[in-house]
């Protein structure tokens, strides 16, 4: 059967660039991506640190598909669900490449500069000015808002959740100039998508909103609907995180006022700034403060809407951070300063059409802003870098270290503050499968304590189990440096007359250092517990006032309560606490009890726990009481 | 134009994380530790094969990853553990005897000699886990290594059970500080 022909296209072929203007097309688009690999090219250099290892150690977590699910999706960290661009991130790129800087980095650099063709190109569509294009790229890499993510992997959640939120409101754009229902759903794809990188992403109703009132009006409707899945992901979040009353992540509405303020003084001059060039920052803040506010206000007044849609921007996006007064992080700055950004390269653009003394005056205002942002970003991320080089060097070493004892404790002599708050106080040996690695006796002493962040001498020896392990040779002993440097037998030599042989007050059932400590009738530990049977004692130092209060800490299977609540009887020197009953509540428990008076003051208590009743697991013929855990006096 | 340069972006993307993507192998950490001199070990778990070269002489191979018979004659070498030279220590040796030689030969007696000292014997009437503790002067504990010989006043004869001697059954020995 013959078919007819094709209608021949009609389709007017666009003329071929020119190979002049295909480079300086080209050039133009990567401009911004260049400057972005000149700044921050000693970013992809630097390693992990602080929360990054906790996420690093997701991966451990891992063991068949519900695990991943819980991994990938169960609020962690304050209630966060950031399943794109934390979960997937960590899981995904050490189980594709191994655990390398480079690919996460890598990811890092690629997003920013998907980030900054989206804002060229956003700001070229709505004022159709390719130099304001140009200048927003440049403005917002430059911006030193953005160090903190460039540079630290855990603050990744911030350049991906603008991604999307640009990449959305490009949609937005395209649909309101076209109509077309592709670039509504892409818009709609986006914003969703959105919600897996950042909460943040939740305030992208608002911005499309005010958008659409101030130029398009006819199609706000469009837009409203956005406010359901944003209202519907903030009533769970709060659901499932409720705020905290006290604490960094407390709200204080306040305050949210001097926040905002603050926020724009980091926005302008960065945080980085450093305080001998304090006289230099005042006057620039103060000048880009009157240019920016001061040509928002003007325009306004000749009913140019487009500099206080992006000033809204700003402080639109900074809502939901100015209730935290306790928490104010420089790394919350990206997405709010492109407002900054597009607002800036409108007034570059617009002074370019201005009388001559005015362009001068923007153009050293600019000159100035470049200079001082440019200088304080490639401080701050060598900083960020020389700092994440000591941690590596540090974990590296303790993994040789345990390469060459496989069977004895680490102890880390000489850790100062910022190695302790950017490095062992997450966790990172744990993050590498390395277990058993601890700070000297006395090294609290040295690190600057952090209350509101965690205690530091969680991750000490005490000085007890210290002397315990010198007198049995359980421990190898490392001064923090590079290299790091074994001093075992100096340490041991002078610890053994400087370390007290008192029992700690908090003692790690699962830790093999403080296994003299517990009576014989507890079972050997198992990966980091340990398991009694009906009753087994242990000794622990004494309370030093009557305020400080007995808590025991440990693991509780659904089985142990299935017949009702489980009592736990506890005796402190013979005197009996009240009882206390576990019920079921997740799969640990915390139980508190009160000390008695004669109590206080003692070296050493013996501490007996006894419950009412045990189980049996599978082929396991042990009698199970309970799963420990900590037993601590504070 | 911006899809074109997301197109671009993408790809380049792709390409760099599939070169990045080519798995390392373990890193080579040599280097990373400056280490002190090999040390002996202060005490010993006779079921180890870690410890082998602290056992001078009088020891058979470890017998189900755990412990070892001893002949009639065994020593052993150890290093004084921190402040030793100074507090002395306590010698710990952890040994059992099986019902069957202990029925052949009624009773054992232990002893040690440290640098020419021969420190209390001990004698053994009941079979199971036993303990050998002495404390030892610190004028024995001078240096970075002390050989104890240990001697039984009887064992088991070559071909009574085995073709080999037997004295006891070696699980742990070692030196704690005072």
């Amino acid at each position: 059967m013959n078919t007819p022909a094709a209608a021949p296209r009609l389709v007017p072929v666009p003329p071929r660039p020119s190979p002049v203007m295909a480079i300086a097309g080209a050039a133009y688009w990567l401009a911004a991506p260049f400057f972005c690999f000149v700044l921050y090219h000693g970013a992809m250099r630097s390693w992990f640190q602080a929360d990054d290892f906790a996420w690093l150690a997701l991966r451990l977590e891992v063991h068949d598909w519900r695990s991943l699910m819980h991994a990938l999706f169960a609020p962690m960290a304050q209630g966060s669900f950031r399943p794109l661009s934390e979960r997937a991130l960590f899981l995904g790129l050490p189980w594709l490449f191994g655990v390398s800087r480079i690919p996460f980095h890598l990811c890092v650099f690629l997003t920013q500069c998907a980030n900054l063709t989206l804002i060229t190109a956003i700001i070229r569509r709505i004022t159709g000015s390719p130099a304001a294009g140009f200048w927003a790229g440049m403005l917002w890499i430059v911006n030193s808002g953005l160090v903190v993510p460039m540079i630290w992997i855990s603050a990744y959640n911030q350049v991906l959740c603008a991604f999307f939120v640009l990449g959305a409101f490009w949609f937005l754009l395209r649909y309101l100039e076209t109509g077309r229902t592709r670039d509504y759903v892409w818009q709609w794809v986006l914003f969703l998508a959105g919600f897996g990188a950042l909460e943040i992403n939740a305030v992208y109703p608002a911005l499309a909103a005010l958008y659409t009132f101030l130029f398009a009006r006819r199609r706000l409707g469009a837009v409203l609907p956005m406010f359901i899945p944003s209202a519907v992901f903030i009533w769970l979040h709060a659901t499932l995180a409720p705020l905290p009353a006290t604490g960094a992540y407390a709200v204080h509405f306040d305050s949210m006022p001097g926040t905002l303020l603050m926020y724009w003084r980091w926005a302008l001059i960065s945080s980085f700034f450093p305080l001998s060039y304090i006289r230099f920052a005042t006057p620039l803040l103060a000048l880009l403060s009157v240019a920016l506010v001061g040509f928002t206000i003007i325009r306004t007044w000749r009913r140019d809407w487009l500099p206080v849609f992006w000033l809204s921007w700003f402080v639109i996006v900074l809502l939901p951070y100015l209730p935290l007064r306790d928490h104010i992080m420089d790394y919350f700055l990206p997405l709010p300063t492109a407002g900054i950004a597009m607002l800036g390269a409108y007034a570059v653009v617009h002074a370019c059409s201005r009388p001559l003394p005015r362009q001068i005056a923007v153009a050293v205002l600019l000159t100035l802003y470049v200079l001082a942002s440019g200088a304080v970003d490639l401080g701050a991320t060598r900083w960020w870098r020389d700092r994440s080089f000591d941690i590596e060097r540090m974990v590296m070493a303790t993994l040789r270290a345990r390469q060459l004892h496989p069977g004895k404790t680490i102890l880390l002599d000489g850790v100062g503050k910022q190695l302790f708050w950017a490095g062992v106080f997450h966790h990172p040996f744990r993050a590498f499968g390395v277990s058993d690695v601890y700070l000297t006796p006395g090294s609290e002493n040295y690190i600057e304590p952090h209350p509101g962040t965690g205690p530091v001498s969680d991750f000490v020896l005490p000085s007890g189990p210290a002397l315990h392990a010198i007198k049995n040779d359980q421990v190898v002993v490392y001064r923090v440096g590079f290299p790091l440097k074994a001093i075992t037998t100096a340490y041991d030599e002078a610890g053994i007359d400087k370390l007290s042989p008192a029992p700690p007050r908090r003692i790690d059932a699962g830790s093999p250092l403080m296994a003299y400590l517990l009576g014989p009738e507890w079972y050997d530990r198992e990966e980091g517990h340990r398991w009694m049977p009906k009753r087994a004692t242990l000794r622990i130092g004494g309370p030093r006032s009557l305020s400080e209060k007995l808590y025991l800490k440990g693991f509780l299977a659904p089985v142990q309560v299935a017949q009702g609540a489980l009592p736990v009887r506890v005796t402190v020197d013979g005197v009996a606490l009240p009882e206390q009953m576990l019920r079921p509540a997740g799969t640990w428990f915390q139980l508190e009890f009160p000390l008695p008076s004669q109590a206080v003051g003692k070296e050493e208590l013996e501490i007996a726990v006894e419950v009412g009743r045990t189980f049996l697991v599978g082929a396991d013929t042990r009698p199970l009481g309970l799963n420990f855990g900590i037993f601590e006096i504070r | 134009m911006v899809i074109e340069a997301a197109r671009r972006q993408i790809l380049i993307c792709s390409l760099a994380l599939f070169a990045a993507g080519c798995r390392r192998a373990a890193p080579d950490l040599t280097g990373y530790t400056l280490e002190e001199p090999p040390r002996l070990a202060v005490a010993i778990d006779l079921g180890d094969p870690a410890f082998a070269s602290q056992l001078v002489s009088g020891w058979y191979p470890i017998e189900h990853n755990s412990w070892r018979w001893t002949a009639r004659t065994f020593a052993v070498v150890l290093r004084p553990p921190p402040a030793a030279a100074k507090r002395g220590a306590i010698l710990r040796f952890h040994f059992s005897f099986p019902d069957s030689a202990l029925s052949r030969l009624k009773q054992l007696t232990l002893s040690t000699t440290v640098r020419g000292t021969r420190l209390a014997p001990e004698t053994y009437r009941r079979s199971g886990p036993a303990i050998y503790q002495r404390d030892i002067p610190a004028t024995l504990l001078a240096g970075d290594s002390v050989r104890f010989d240990f001697s039984l006043d009887k064992a088991l004869r070559a071909g009574d059970f085995d073709p080999r001697e037997l004295g006891v059954i070696a699980n742990h020995v070692g030196l704690e500080t005072k």
